[in-house]
């Protein structure tokens, strides 16, 4: 049964739900439920799931690849509702109005999760379109998900609209593809597709649609407005889990579909790549609000993420699944600092974290390392990560490309340490000399994430393991 | 060139909407005001304006036939099929069933079905 990790979310979904429906006094029990849920579909996916396999005729399918998408979009939803728990349980200094209750909450997150994962299963256009729709919607709902703020309302309404834009951008691509086969099966499209003006077109619209998912410029321009409206571990989960779905169907189109046809797109990848990085890096630069800080900074590393397509190889592949996986870590690592302080004070400015390091050492710290991954340090994971990335790009003669991300990870050192700054050289506050507690739940997140990010950045066989699973599947495919 | 045809037939539908558009403007006698500009109530003279607010249940309870609708319309297609596909697509509908069922024990629960 590879349907299994799937199924226990959907039916943890209901249960939450129905939890919540029938008894009121189950407010606290449904996070924990919730992660027992996730956890379980964690054993069974790592334990008992099989990582190649198929059943309803092909039309679910089990491959390495998917199987690590799926282990990364379990650990963003766990993480996600262990941010989750102070903010529905009220457990804040300042509280939130218009919060409603958390039952609804995780079953829409839960929902969103199954989604992501029949997403990396699927292997026909009309069940990729519906897994990207199962989890699209509900990321307008969790948006909107704070009634009394006008600015999570609004975000939520954005999402909506730009949402359904790029929903219809993408059908247009599909049916495209439809158009030139008479067939959704993947596999039949990828034998006989043939090169023509359609394909071009059905490919840039796909990229279009897709590329609103992964905030590629110049389709990013909902992010900044819908990730400082949302509520923040809403946020945070957009910021990786939503970027990894639209990897997956970029990768199910491009190396499943247009396997042939990609290396002589490398150009326009990394034209894409450039604008993507460089613009998000520029903007990013002199934003004043955390939350619109780290839409740009995610902006940017999909630029950096996106370079995995170039090239003949499959090198790539395994390259950006363990990027992806360095960049949820860490970024989930900044965002539940964030969160902390949030919860603890309501501050998002980047001026306001002025003298954090002396009310909270150990979670400045945290951050600290957080964001010089996501810079690229060495030894930190994201250096790691970026390194295979570029050697990607390298390998694809785009010498140029490797370049112009070198100068952005410096330009994007710069803005990291801002806030490394206002952290650790800016004297405290009038009136903050009060030291800051912080709940037990997100303590734990924090310190199991950061070390976790630190040990994948200095073990090698977090990489190698991702490489050799994946690989020898890859190069069966002909890639 | 494969898709002239595709040209061609886009040059029709703009051609298309144009005609019927122009040729109905044409034809059809236009007398416009007195009561076609009153509400459409099936027929009935209309009581009050029609520019009121509506009570919020209307749309709940609007959501919830909805929902069963659609499972009426999903089971039709079950029934057409139900001597092959046998026990397994019995238990099928049965979960699909159950799944709405959960839908009502909430709404219901959360008091949508309360008349307030």
């Amino acid at each position: 049964m590879l349907m299994i990790p799937e199924l226990i979310i959907l039916v943890t979904a209901l249960l939450v739900l129905m939890a919540g429906t029938m008894s009121p006094n189950s407010g606290k029990a449904l996070a924990p439920l919730s992660m027992f849920g996730i956890a379980a579909s964690f054993v069974a996916l790592v334990f008992f799931s099989p990582q190649t396999g198929e059943m309803l005729g092909g039309r679910f399918v089990m491959d390495p690849v998917a199987w690590w998408f799926k282990i990364l979009f379990l650990v963003a939803g766990i993480l996600t509702v262990a941010m989750s728990l102070d903010m529905l349980d009220g457990r804040l200094t300042k509280q939130v109005k218009g919060m409603a209750s958390g039952a609804e909450y995780y079953m829409v997150l839960l929902s969103t999760m199954a989604g992501m994962m029949y997403l990396c299963s699927a292997r026909d256009l009309i069940s990729l379109y519906v897994s990207l729709e199962l989890t699209t919607i509900p990321l307008f709902l969790l948006t909107a998900w704070v009634r009394d703020d006008v600015r999570s309302g609004e975000a939520g309404l954005k999402y909506v609209i730009i949402g359904a834009m790029a929903s219809g951008i993408m059908l247009y691509s599909l049916s495209l593809f439809y158009g030139l086969t008479g067939s959704t099966d993947l596999d039949v499209l990828r034998v006989s597709l043939t090169s023509s003006p359609a394909l071009l077109a059905a490919a840039a619209l796909l990229v279009g649609g897709i590329g609103f998912k992964l905030t590629l410029v110049p389709f990013h321009m909902w992010a900044p407005d819908v990730y400082e409206g949302a509520p923040l571990p809403i946020t945070a989960y957009l910021s990786v889990a939503s970027k990894g779905a639209g990897l997956v169907f970029l990768f199910h189109i491009f190396y499943r579909v247009l396997g042939g046809f990609l290396p002589d797109w490398g150009a326009m990848v990394a034209i894409l790549a450039t604008a993507t990085m460089t613009f998000g890096n520029v903007v990013a630069i002199w934003q004043k609000n955390i939350k619109r800080f780290m839409a740009f900074s995610a902006i940017s590393q999909a630029g950096y993420l996106i370079m995995g397509f170039l090239g003949k190889s499959a090198e790539g592949v395994p390259a950006m699944l363990f990027y992806l996986l360095v960049y949820i870590v860490s970024n989930l690592v900044v965002f539940a600092v964030i969160i902390f302080y949030a919860n603890e004070t309501g501050r998002e400015q980047i001026e306001e974290y002025k003298g954090l390091a002396r009310r909270h050492p150990m979670l400045s710290l945290a951050m600290m390392i957080g964001l010089f991954s996501l810079a690229g340090i060495p030894p930190l994971p994201g250096f790691v990560g970026k390194f295979f990335l570029f050697s990607v790009a390298s390998r694809a003669e785009f010498h140029w490309l490797v370049l112009v991300a070198a100068v952005n990870s410096t330009v994007s050192l710069y803005y990291y340490l801002r806030v490394v700054k206002e952290m650790y050289v800016d004297p405290l506050a009038e009136g903050d000399e009060k030291k800051l507690r912080v709940t037990p739940v997100l303590a734990t997140t924090i310190s199991v994430s950061a070390i976790a990010m630190v040990a994948m950045g200095v073990l090698p066989f977090f990489y190698e393991w991702i490489h050799t699973d994946t690989i020898v599947w890859l190069r069966g495919l002909g890639l | 060139m494969d898709y002239i045809l595709v040209f061609v037939i886009i040059g029709l539908a703009f051609v298309m909407v144009a005609a019927s558009l122009i040729i109905s403007r044409i034809l059809a006698p236009y007398h416009p005001g007195g009561m076609k500009n009153t509400t459409y109530e099936s027929g009935q003279k209309t009581i009050g304006p029609s520019w009121i607010q509506f009570n919020v249940g209307y749309y709940l309870i609007g959501l919830l036939f909805l929902i069963f609708d659609v499972e009426a319309a999903f089971l039709f297609p079950g029934a057409v099929v139900f001597r092959s596909v046998g026990l397994a697509g019995l238990i099928e509908i049965g979960i699909f069933i159950f799944i709405l069922f959960l839908g009502l024990i909430y709404a219901w629960k959360k008091g949508v079905i309360n008349w307030v």
